[in-house]
């Protein structure tokens, strides 16, 4: 009920500052430009703060800072899927660089012969999968071609912009509740709502750590929006495929922009943002502050991105 | 093909060294040379690595929180650094010269209060402590930005690009090939040398409230630049005397940053920058190589000044 009314009340916020918005059927900005979600303006904390329950502190994910959006903006309601991506090589004749690292014999190992036409999954990539080994440059140079197919300004999400659409308007560390699991039951809640390392994906991967106490039906990656999606109408931005970001990465959120831009080197960076945990995240990585980071040039089987752009 | 490219690749390097070394002078590692009459005196340090930081350091707040994430930082070419901190003398001169207006206030020591306090009638002329500074003191109540006017005055008169150290330069010269703590070892009561830290001299006329290294460097006050003993390549007060402004933006990690020696800044500008080598204030605990500090660009205060870098082979006329 809580869920419902905080979804009403941003579509209200949403539709009073933007009488133009159309949140069902979203227009899309071109032909081959994603259903967007209008995310409004508003306030957040970002990052944890120091005795969170399920803390990293070694990702910088704490101490947390108080950041403002005064403006709202646009975030693809999905991950990039594998068919938007396909028009984009098609109609750029980008090459494909062979190679990605795929979860093969208990490790993340680089296999020359897979790439986003072929991650190495059991079934080959539905159209609809979010795309994967896909590296940061990749991301970019997809959201500077939509950006020039529609005369709008792609981009990849900041940091902050990403977690604060992953909070979906709550406080919390998963959009779906203050707790993970139905109190009674102790199962988790996550299978509802995101891909995660789960019951499903346990004989699959074999990965180390916990996985979720629930069956999400997938064991590798989902279709995108399959599952429900956040207040902001925005579908599997916690798990399915980890998501780059914009930002450069840092251990800490000491020092960066007191806004929400992102936040970039000088002279550039090797490391770049990645969030959202993937269908191979054990439960502490699956969390809206969860943070972690990649080579620029990465591509890896868990690996995609959602396109964002100022209203 | 690969084989034959060997001889000629040496044969062209052994040609290239005469002419290098004939094209930069007397700037081989450890001379040291002034720009102008009136420039610092600047010390060539040597290319090579190092690794930046305490591996295995307690985890500190703030800014020190990086010092645990030790990674190693490359140092591609030779540069070059001040010897001795920018001191007073050398800052009249570009105040004068330059008609540049500092902004009014300092962070000084009171004595009635016995505690620092922001004063708006301070400022680098008037420090507060010792009450008449001499002109060989390093400068101190300037901000970020005052250091940043300050090299590029420095830079149209000399006809090179003055700049600050990034914080891996600073670092790597103040180690000047050491691995611990501080660059005479790793005890701080060693130091009273090397370095004018808060010691027992400083400690019998202020009582800062926090310990002081038990031994006895001479100076109960800002000193002079250049009395302590040098590092391993030659430079002096790396340690102690003012804090000192460096290049690069500040945040509590290490993680991503650059490998190679230049300065760690934001797309967009950073409102903290970093601060390096403690001060005469400053307790043992953080008088050392790796010690860092942030403060805000626009911060003045009685114990922080600054020291020049330039890359070398950078002047005008060699560019031209």
């Amino acid at each position: 009920m809580m869920r419902v009314l905080l979804a009403a009340a941003l579509l209200l916020l949403a539709a009073e500052a933007l009488p133009q918005a159309a949140p069902a059927g979203a227009p899309r900005d071109c032909a081959v430009c994603p259903e967007l979600a209008l995310v409004p303006p508003g306030q957040f904390q970002m990052g944890s703060a120091p005795d969170a329950p399920e803390l990293d502190a070694s990702s910088g994910e704490s101490p947390p800072v108080a950041l403002a959006f005064a403006r709202p903006f646009l975030v693809s309601r999905r991950e990039i899927t594998v068919g938007e991506f396909r028009k984009f090589v098609e109609a750029t004749g980008a090459k494909a660089v062979p190679g990605c690292r795929v979860w093969a014999g208990g490790q993340w190992i680089k296999d020359p012969d897979r790439s986003w036409r072929d991650p190495g999954f059991a079934a080959a990539p539905r159209d609809d999968d979010p795309v994967v080994c896909v590296s940061w440059d990749d991301a970019h140079a997809y959201a500077e071609w939509l950006a020039a197919e529609s005369g709008k300004r792609y981009r990849l999400p900041s940091e902050a912009e990403w977690e604060y659409v992953a909070r979906g308007g709550t406080s919390y560390p998963r959009f779906w509740g203050e707790r993970d699991s139905r109190e009674d039951l102790v199962l988790s809640l996550a299978c509802d709502y995101a891909n995660v390392y789960d019951a499903s994906a346990v004989d699959a991967l074999r990965l180390p750590g916990p996985n979720a106490r629930c069956s999400d039906r997938a064991p590798t990656l989902a279709p995108t929006g399959q599952y429900k999606p956040n207040a902001f109408g925005v579908h599997d931005i916690i798990g399915n495929a980890r998501e780059w970001v914009m930002d450069c990465y840092t251990a800490s959120y000491a020092g960066r922009p007191q806004d929400a831009r992102a936040w970039t080197w000088q002279g550039g960076c090797e490391l770049k943002g990645v969030r959202g945990g993937s269908f191979a995240s054990r439960p502490r990585d699956a969390r809206a502050p969860a943070r972690s980071s990649a080579p620029v040039s990465l591509r890896q089987s868990d690996l995609g991105f959602r396109v964002a752009r100022d209203y | 093909m690969q084989r034959a490219a060997f001889p000629l690749l040496a044969a062209l390097l052994l040609a290239a060294v005469p002419a290098t070394r004939a094209a930069e002078g007397a700037r081989a590692p450890g001379s040291s040379f002034s720009d102008c009459d009136g420039c610092p005196e600047m010390v060539v340090i040597p290319a090579g690595s190092f690794v930046i930081g305490t591996p295995g350091a307690a985890t500190a707040r703030g800014a020190g929180a990086a010092e645990n994430q030790a990674s190693v930082v490359e140092i591609p070419r030779p540069f070059a650094i001040g010897r001795l901190e920018v001191t007073r003398g050398e800052y009249a001169r570009f105040v004068a010269d330059s008609g540049h207006e500092p902004q009014e206030g300092c962070r000084v020591w009171d004595a009635d209060l016995a505690r620092f306090n922001e004063d708006p009638r301070r400022g680098w002329q008037d420090i507060a402590t010792p009450a008449s500074p001499g002109d060989d003191l390093p400068v101190s109540c300037v901000s970020f930005a005052d250091a940043q006017a300050y090299v590029q005055w420095l830079s149209a008169k000399a006809g090179a690009r003055y700049r600050l150290p990034s914080e891996a330069e600073w670092e790597y010269a103040a180690r000047a090939g050491s691995r611990t703590l501080r660059p005479w070892g790793d005890d701080a009561t060693d130091g009273c040398d090397f370095a004018n830290t808060y010691d027992l001299v400083g400690a019998a006329r202020y009582r800062l409230g926090w310990p002081e290294v038990h031994c006895r460097d001479g100076q109960a006050d800002l000193a002079a630049g250049g009395q302590f003993g040098a590092n391993a390549f030659g430079l002096q007060d790396m340690i102690g005397n003012v804090a000192e402004w460096v290049q690069d933006c500040a945040t509590g990690s290490y993680v991503g940053r650059p490998r190679d020696a230049r300065a760690w800044e934001w797309l967009g500008g950073c409102a903290e920058r970093i601060q390096r080598g403690g001060s005469w204030l400053t307790p043992a605990a953080d008088s050392r190589s790796a010690a860092r500090a942030a403060a805000p660009a626009g911060e003045h205060a009685a114990d922080v000044g600054f020291r020049v870098a330039l890359d070398l082979g950078t002047k005008a006329k060699e560019e031209r």
